[in-house]
């Protein structure tokens, strides 16, 4: 339960203490590779063989997620 | 200012995975993804798996032991290797800022039926910023061992809330945190406990709780430390009722080796502790019972390099300087330790390789 306060905690701080990038300041945030699911379909696939080998699964990237450019 | 829509493409995939348990599995996928209009793409994807698996064989031979009755109204067939299909069909949609998804998808094979059901929004805040993402991921399965005489349901609810912030021009992270709720039957139907007391020995159906709630929580951050190359590290903590706790530790390396090729390395490191009713050896009959590999304890190492390369006009190569074309591929090495044998295969580790190859075509 801690770590649930903290990543809380540590979800506002993210909020309210970051310097806003404005959209022309983003070259290097467009890149593609800075992305964090490039490819979904590869990303669904290599999840697959790992939950099936492993006893955890979950808060590896919300579907749909994205860096919020463009 | 709208969030982008998926491209719109086919892309085609030919996988391909081995491991020295003796299970051999290919799978090519294709996935269609096609706009609408402005505001609204439609994807469609078909996947096959054919799994070719000694190590199943070796699991139905076990299960002689128990004597298990021909299966009347299970998945009863005359051949223990699998052939899965599956089928997904869904619609994203922006509503000026906001994106909403939705998702429905349906896996089947001889033995098993599986229906997902998945929703997503996300909402951008402080000029893109910031970008809050909620989810939910219905889970309805059916399992219907060919050993068995029972058929059985597991339904899983998943709720998924990340945030994506922009910490700098060259730094953005996100945080996951994801909460799964697991009733039913959670096992696959093959295994088998053995009781040995002496020179008594029996075989039984494993017995697990019949519900799991599970929990994650995960960060990742993506550094571009240059122009062309992007540092990505990770770590997220898991932990369940059934008493598993993990953690994981990735770090990937992208960089654009030339102007259309590209290359990814990753490595990912992963520990966990064992359930607590799991045991390498029952002596006795209990109300719990387990022998799964991945209720044991231990580790695993993950290591894979993938390119993919953008078709170009400089290319004097045909099918390479077709610029609708991107071509992809990846060789990954996967190794995982348990820290008491495989039930069925009586190893303490798998080491499996993984070869993939496709492409997508800009439509």
């Amino acid at each position: 339960m801690k770590l649930f306060y903290f990543f809380i905690l540590f979800l506002f701080a993210a909020l309210s203490g970051c310097a806003v990038v404005q959209p022309w300041e983003r070259e290097r945030l467009s890149d593609p590779n800075m992305m964090f699911d490039e490819n979904p379909i590869q990303k669904g696939i290599k999840e697959h063989y790992i939950n099936i080998r492993e006893g955890s699964e979950g808060g590896n990237g919300s579907q749909g997620g994205g860096c919020g450019c463009g | 200012m709208t969030q982008e829509l998926p491209e719109e493409e086919i892309q085609v995939n030919f996988n391909s995975y081995f491991d020295n348990f003796r299970l051999n599995v290919i799978y090519p996928t294709i996935n269609v993804t096609k706009s609408l209009d402005k505001n609204t793409s439609v994807t469609g994807s078909y996947l096959v798996d054919a799994i070719s698996s000694a190590s199943m064989k070796t699991k139905f031979q076990v299960d002689g032991i128990t004597s298990a009755t021909t299966n009347k109204y299970g998945g009863a067939d005359d051949t223990p290797d699998e052939l899965r299909h599956q089928v997904s069909l869904g619609v994203t949609r922006n509503f000026s800022d906001v994106t909403v998804s939705a998702n429905g998808m349906y896996s089947t094979e001889h033995d098993y039926s599986s229906r997902t059901f998945t929703a997503n929004i996300s909402i951008p805040f402080a000029k893109k910023n910031t970008v809050l993402q909620l989810g939910y991921a219905g889970n309805f399965d059916k399992i219907f061992p060919q050993t068995r005489t029972w058929t059985k349901d597991r339904t899983t609810n998943s709720f998924n809330f990340g945030l994506t912030q922009i910490l700098s021009k060259k730094i953005v992270t996100q945080l996951d945190f994801s909460l799964t709720n697991v009733d039913g039957y959670m096992l696959d139907g093959y295994q088998v406990v053995r009781i040995v007391n002496g020179f008594f020995l029996k075989t039984l159906e494993p017995v697990t709780p019949e519900k799991r709630i599970r929990k994650a929580a995960g960060i990742r951050t993506n550094f571009g430390i240059s122009r062309l190359s992007t540092i990505l590290l990770g770590y997220r903590y898991y932990w369940d009722t059934w008493d598993i706790r993990s953690h994981t530790a990735e770090a990937q390396f992208k960089t654009h080796l030339t102007e259309n090729l590209n290359m990814i390395f990753s490595y990912r490191q992963y520990i966990q502790t064992r359930a607590y009713f799991f045991k390498e050896i029952y002596t006795e009959v209990e109300p719990l019972m387990a022998v799964d590999s991945k209720l044991n304890s231990g580790y695993t190492n993950d290591v894979s390099l993938g390119f993919s390369y953008k078709g170009n006009k400089e290319n004097r190569i045909p099918v390479l300087n077709n610029e609708k074309l991107t071509f992809l591929g990846s060789i990954g090495f996967y190794h995982r330790h348990t820290d008491s044998p495989d039930w069925a295969m009586r190893m303490n580790d798998l080491y499996a390789y993984l070869i993939s190859l496709g492409f997508k075509i800009s439509i």
